[in-house]
């Protein structure tokens, strides 16, 4: 990086820190600093719902996964917006009216403490897991490209977001996520325009797109079923809404985005919004992905982008083996490039005999390519079983550092960080008032304001700490780290599973919730142990399990519905 | 009830919030159809 881009970037650092402390400022008592007096605006809760879901790694390997794989991780999103309806109408106005602090005071009014401390712990491990891989993923793709140690990575991530949260609270992180978004979107947007004015003179954007076509870059719908492709409509819209309503619905970090929201309406309609617009906003980074592939059919690049791990493969064992199958890569780049201009001439001449012929072979090229890029894959976890096979994550950092003018690099940079600090503050502030509400306050802490206040910063300082610290030893930890990341995804379809019996099965009484929820996990696991179903499928898989088992034992007991649980909290269910 | 003043009230542009989720749900196919479209337009 030049010094332009250095500067750049701190300046955007300096900027976002200075704007959480002064947006953030005169939080005074437990309500301000949790829910920012619940006085946001309907854009700010928006944008900070957008902020935090989309994280630095969102930025960083969706368009490298339209690079290797196309456009089809599009379809994960469209059962977003259905899940924004369904909470709209329904989760919006009860946690609003609850006046709670967190989705899990809710469980406790609604069925009893047993079942508040069951979605706390879920909540604790699966978001705890996460808060440090949050830091700590983009952490390392950027000491990687930025040849700077972790450590100082981590902590600049981890550090400036400290420093706002423990000042000013939720307002400062709500508020700090529509800045840190504006920078998101408009260095992506950059990205995109530079990339399509980086093609060859020769090549014009249709060019690009039909030559990424070809290829398979652009397969954004596709209606064919299986249980184990990850990314078709039909996990898309079943399993991709299933997921989103786990998370929007029951997942502190946003939740607590749309309880500061003013009104009812305001939050409806930042999460409406947030429906309207993600849709769109992942296609447009897919596409940026999908241009850099186009950019790369023409213009040379690495066999793989991961330039530390690149290195340490050449100088191993394996070295004179990688060099080779550069080469290789080299001559089948240089024939699939004369394929593609050949295409594209066909296609210009509007030849359609040229056009099926020189189609065949480019497609033929594309395989081969990928045959060489899966072999280099092999021969990294041949010469290192720990290093990371996968590239995805540099593919976009790399373009961005080879091609980009000096400044819009620094640029860039500053979105990566911005994004991880956007999702790293949502979670620590959801963390932070988890510790506080559902365990200091609810299991004998003082209910005096002040001193909850204090530990309320104690705590975002807390987790804070923890997610760089896990930042620090995570590449200790090998292949546990992904152990980790996978065990923090298994809880969604449970916790989704007890909020629906509480807001749609009034009869569902805690015991039955209880034993729906541990059976439901139980599946979970099972299924993620002993079967290939994909991923998306564990939430409807665990949510189904836990509304089925709370029915039937529902029925077979019959006691214990709602309203009669046990709950401490008195409820102004008519607040508005 | 002083409508107006009701924080539950839709946005002055859809008469309610039956429209809104309508608006969200019809964008959706929208844009399904158009990614369609596009998927087929440069395959």
């Amino acid at each position: 990086m030049s010094l332009a881009d250095w500067i750049v970037l701190a300046l955007t650092l300096l900027g976002i820190t200075a704007y959480g402390l002064w947006k953030g400022r005169g939080s005074r008592d437990l309500n301000g600093f949790l829910l920012a007096d619940r006085s946001l605006k309907w854009y700010t809760v928006a944008f900070s719902i957008m902020a935090t879901q989309a994280s630095a790694i969102t930025f960083t390997s969706t368009p490298g996964q339209a690079f290797v794989d196309g456009m089809r991780f599009v379809q994960f999103y469209f059962g977003l917006p259905i899940a924004m309806v369904i909470l709209s109408a329904t989760a919006v106005p009860i946690f609003h009216r609850l006046n709670v602090y967190t989705a899990y005071e809710y469980l406790e009014w609604r069925f009893d403490t047993r079942m508040r401390i069951v979605g706390t712990v879920l909540f604790l491990i699966a978001r705890g897991l996460s808060a440090g891989m949050t830091i700590y993923a983009p952490s390392l793709v950027l000491s990687v490209m930025l040849h700077l140690d972790i450590r100082i990575t981590s902590l600049i991530i981890g550090g400036v977001v400290i420093i706002y949260t423990t000042a000013g609270g939720v307002k400062a992180v709500n508020k700090t996520d529509v800045l840190q978004f504006a920078i998101i979107m408009s260095g992506m947007a950059i990205a995109f325009i530079t990339a399509v004015a980086l093609l060859p003179p020769a090549v014009s954007f249709t060019d690009a797109l039909s030559v990424a076509g070809v290829l398979g870059r652009l397969n954004a719908v596709d209606f064919s079923f299986d249980w184990q492709n990850r990314y078709n409509f039909w996990s898309g819209i079943i399993g991709g809404m299933f997921v989103a309503l786990a998370y929007f619905g029951t997942d502190q970090s946003q939740v607590q985005r749309y309880l500061t929201g003013r009104s009812i309406a305001e939050s409806r309609v930042g999460l409406l919004f947030n429906g309207l617009a993600k849709v769109p906003m992942q296609f447009f980074i897919l596409l940026i992905g999908a241009t850099v592939f186009a950019f790369y059919v023409f213009t040379p690049h690495p066999l793989f982008f991961n330039p530390v791990t690149e290195a340490a493969v050449r100088e191993s064992g394996a070295g004179p083996t990688y060099r080779s199958l550069e080469e290789h890569h080299e001559q089948v780049w240089r024939s699939r490039a004369d394929v593609a201009n050949e295409y594209l001439a066909a296609r210009h001449a509007n030849d359609s005999k040229a056009i099926a012929e020189a189609r065949a072979s480019l497609i033929e090229r594309q395989a081969e390519h990928e045959q060489i890029r899966a072999r280099a894959g092999e021969l990294i976890a041949e010469s290192d079983p720990r290093a990371d096979r996968s590239d995805t994550n540099y593919i976009f950092l790399t373009f961005v550092m080879t091609y980009l003018p000096a400044g819009l690099i620094g640029l860039i940079i500053a979105c990566i960080f911005a994004a991880s600090m956007s999702s790293s503050s949502g979670e620590l502030s959801a963390l932070a008032t988890i510790s506080v509400i559902d365990i200091y306050r609810r299991f004998g802490g003082s209910v005096d304001e002040r001193r909850s206040l204090f530990i309320s910063r104690a705590m975002m300082a807390f987790w804070g700490m923890y997610g760089i610290a896990f930042a620090q030893y995570a590449a200790r930890l090998g292949s546990l780290v992904e152990a980790v990341n996978i065990l923090g995804s298994l809880f969604y379809g449970t916790m989704l599973g007890i909020f629906l019996l509480g807001f749609y099965l009034p009869r569902i009484g805690g015991r039955a919730a209880f034993i729906g929820a541990v059976t439901g996990e139980a599946v979970v696991v099972a299924s993620f142990a002993w079967t290939d179903i994909a991923w998306l499928w564990y939430n409807v898989v665990g949510c189904v399990v836990v509304v089925a088992v709370a029915v039937l034992v529902q029925a077979v007991t019959g006691h214990g519905g709602f309203p009669g649980s046990a709950g401490k909290m008195k409820v102004p269910f008519n607040a508005d | 009830m002083n409508r107006s003043s009701d924080p539950i009230d839709p946005p002055p542009l859809v008469r309610r919030w039956s429209h809104l989720y309508a608006i969200v749900l019809g964008m959706l196919l929208l844009w399904i159809i158009l990614f369609l479209w596009f998927s087929r337009a440069f395959a």
